[in-house]
């Protein structure tokens, strides 16, 4: 029992630079890494524009080529095979570690959190606040790669070496800035646990927290253990490529000329990266998870369907993706008995997200369906993610992954998770909770244009590349053409870059509509979507979320539609007697 | 004054009467295990797969080391002295076991930096001229030894505040919490020597 003052915990007066830039506020924090987030995003998806262009028209220059610096293109604009790697590593590094990690654990987890548990800030605002600014200098130092001799980080995202740590200046400051961004997300995942144990609204057991802050807070504990073991592999590879130790390096001869390097393992390196970037794939989409659930239990007006199995399937998945990793191995004279216990892993993995998604079918069954932006969001990641999980099977099996390991089945399998699923979640959550973080609305029209626009075009563009790893297309290749084997793909990757094309253009929709709803949009109501959990109970714009009262929570956060209410919902603060 | 007396559940349950302060750092420090973990792990695997690994015993000084460890893990204990005082409001006793668990880390930081001298010697010797990187031996010696005096610098510094805050009478028997937390790191980076050690020197 606490005995609150409070008078003592009304808000006090910021200044512009502590309100927009330095805010402690996690509300303001959250805008923050929305806001720099959708940056990142549009840059890697201008990269990913590029590469298409050189794949699907490799006899046209690329347009604006010309004014490009000499390292990147010929004199005709045409690329040049080394800044096309540059391309596609920036792209998946970008989109990976500054736009969907900090979209889910940046934005969502700061913004919903502490509001769907009721508690008036992070456990520690500092913390939070250096968290935030630790991302920004991660992505300069990671940006900056591309304006220093030699060009940005050119060996893939998963930056192998010896390529990785033989490479110039771009990939050192690749490998600072991600060590820095693994700081920041340490940093983020520490508030996030501490938080949602100590800083819960009275009432706010753990069997009535809403699915969000259960996903955020399995997450946290992803990003808790694995991250500081991705450090460790950035100390050693920074060690290898700039002190020219050789952790990572055997004995190799370069034109001719036996390096000093001898006795490293460059499998080390992949057992350590991909120990943590194995969970960092669901750190990739379990937000994402919580998001959809509370979206369609929103919009079904039904409760959730299996609220403890949900639960129970999320910790399952945080605590098997710990054993798994080495399913991205299995081409790399990995020991086949290993292999096989990896891939019974694996396939074991793959049960409890189909719990999730029947669980969220099972909560559209019967249900008063509202099919507004949010929700098909929503019902786009439930069928795309479902896509990419089955052919995710393929990849797990090793037998499978025999031919399809490094082709384009590869891309488009990811894709399918990271785009089909993570990226329609973070669509979902951004328009169902815009109203609660400007105030203002969506336009409904534009967001219906938006999203059907990219669900085709999504498809056509990656369900098509498919086909490309049929024909055993490797992935990170400049010039396709060049193998006899693949000359008939050009028609394939002038279709999807056709596709890619109109899928980036209609991102410019979303670009637009949510920038201007943020100052024109239609006022927002003070509960949109006639929501249960407590966000939407919040009156005070400022610091310190409910000022001098304290919410109270009587029952769980899926009430919807229930027999013994009047309207189709009941907010989690207020009490009905025999609801609980 | 408007009071109200409200049932927060952080309150009962899990970790009910840690102060939030307490839980983040274990939180930070399970964090910190994995990044030891993986660095250690990382070191097996590399002599494991070697073939010419040298014996650490006839590279290494042992012997000061172990003395060394003693001086580290003895720190361990009058920093949790230090906490004992404070817990009978004794200001004097915790200020001095405060200074004596910072002695004591100085004292095993320059130890440390002796023996790295004398081992940039050696290993020059040794391995071609290029002590770091010559050989893995060298190389996982000084990254993880280097990672932990890392944990000890930043300790130290750490500790060095709170001991100003602790002159000026900030703590209290009723309010010691940042003394107690930053014991907690003080520990780990104690016992983590043990690993360490273990691995680096006699297993």
């Amino acid at each position: 029992m606490t005995t609150v003052t409070l008078d003592t915990v009304q808000s006090h007066k910021e200044s512009f630079l502590t309100t927009y830039v330095f805010s402690m506020d996690h509300k303001m924090i959250g805008k923050q890494f929305l806001i720099a987030s959708f940056l990142m995003l549009f840059l890697g998806g201008c990269l990913a524009m590029a590469v298409r262009w050189q794949l699907g028209f490799p006899d046209t220059p690329l347009p604006g080529g010309t004014l490009l610096p000499e390292t990147m293109v010929d004199e005709d604009g045409f690329m040049l095979p080394e800044f096309y790697n540059v391309l596609f590593s920036m792209h998946a590094s970008i989109m990976i570690f500054f736009a969907v990690i900090p979209l889910l654990n940046g934005w969502f987890a700061n913004f919903v959190l502490p509001l769907q548990i009721g508690a008036r800030d992070m456990a520690s605002p500092l913390l939070n606040m250096i968290s935030f600014w630790f991302y920004v200098l991660a992505g300069i130092i990671v940006l900056s790669g591309f304006f220093v001799e030699g060009g940005a980080a050119a060996a893939g995202w998963t930056s192998y070496p010896p390529l990785s740590a033989l490479a110039g200046m771009g990939q050192t400051l690749w490998i600072i800035g991600v060590m820095i961004l693994g700081f920041s997300s340490i940093m983020g995942s520490i508030n996030y646990i501490t938080t949602v144990f100590k800083l819960r609204a009275p009432g706010m057991a753990f069997g009535r927290m809403p699915l969000p802050v259960w996903a955020i807070f399995i997450t946290a504990f992803m990003t808790l253990l694995a991250t500081p073991v991705l450090t460790t592999a950035m100390i050693m590879l920074l060690l290898d490529n700039t002190l020219s130790t050789s952790f990572f390096l055997p004995d190799i001869i370069v034109s001719g000329e036996l390096l000093e390097t001898s006795g490293g393992k460059p499998l080390l390196y992949q057992h350590i990266f991909w120990f943590y970037s194995h969970p960092a794939v669901y750190i990739m989409i379990m937000p994402a998870f919580g998001v959809v659930s509370e979206v369609i239990s929103v919009f079904s007006r039904k409760p959730i369907f299996g609220y403890k199995m949900m639960v129970g399937s999320l910790i399952s998945i945080a605590g098997m993706s710990f054993i798994v990793w080495a399913h991205h191995m299995y081409q790399s004279g990995l020991n086949a008995t290993a292999a096989k216990f990896f891939m019974f892993t694996t396939i074991l993995i793959t049960i409890p997200p189909t719990i999730i998604i029947f669980n969220w079918l099972a909560t559209l069954l019967g249900g008063n369906i509202r099919l507004r932006v949010p929700m098909l969001h929503a019902l786009a990641f439930l069928s795309m993610f479902m896509i990419g999980g089955l052919s995710g099977l393929f990849l797990a099996s090793t037998y499978g992954d025999i031919f399809f390991h490094d082709t384009y089945f590869v891309v488009a399998h990811l894709h399918y998770v990271l785009f089909g699923g993570s990226l329609f979640g973070i669509f979902a959550g951004t328009t169902y909770w815009f109203p609660k973080a400007f105030g203002r609305m969506m336009n409904q029209r534009l967001g219906q244009i938006h999203f059907w626009l990219t669900l085709i075009f999504f498809n056509l563009t990656f369900f098509t590349m498919h086909f490309l790893g049929f024909t055993g297309h490797m992935r990170r290749i400049a010039e396709p053409m060049n193998y006899p084997f693949l000359e008939s793909t050009q028609g394939l990757h002038t279709f999807i870059t056709i596709s890619a094309l109109i899928l980036g253009a209609s991102q410019l929709i979303f670009a637009f509509d949510f920038l201007r709803s943020i100052f024109r949009g239609e006022e927002a109501p003070a509960n949109p979507w006639k929501a249960n959990t407590l966000e939407w109970s919040v009156k005070m714009p400022g610091h310190g979320n409910w000022g001098t009262t304290v919410p109270i929570v009587y029952h769980g956060p899926y009430e919807y539609s229930h027999p013994q209410v009047q309207e189709d919902f009941l907010p989690q603060h207020l009490h009905r007697a025999g609801i609980n | 004054m408007n009071e109200t007396t409200i049932a927060y559940p952080g309150e009962e349950g899990f970790f009910g009467n840690l102060h939030w302060g307490k839980l983040m750092m274990w939180v930070f420090l399970a964090s910190d295990v994995m990044g030891f973990a993986s660095l250690i792990a990382g070191y097996f695997y590399l002599r494991m797969l070697s073939v010419d690994w040298p014996d650490s015993g006839e590279l290494l000084n042992v012997m000061l080391t172990s003395i060394n460890t003693v001086f580290l893990l003895s720190s361990s204990f009058t920093m949790a002295w230090a906490v004992d005082a404070i817990k009978r409001n004794d200001q004097r006793a915790m200020l001095r076991q405060l200074g004596i668990t910072i002695f004591l880390g100085t004292l095993f930081l320059l130890i440390q930096g002796y023996e790295y001298f004398e081992l940039f010697d050696l290993f020059s010797e040794t391995f071609d001229e290029r002590p770091f990187s010559g050989h893995l031996f060298a190389s996982t010696f000084f990254l993880l030894t280097g990672f932990h005096a890392f944990h000890v610098f930043v300790g130290l510094v750490y500790l060095g505040c709170i001991s100003v805050a602790a002159a000026r009478g900030r703590y209290s028997a009723e309010n010691y919490l940042a003394l107690d937390i930053a014991g907690l790191f003080w520990h780990f980076v104690d016992w983590v020597w043990v690993a360490v050690f273990l691995s680096l020197y006699i297993i």
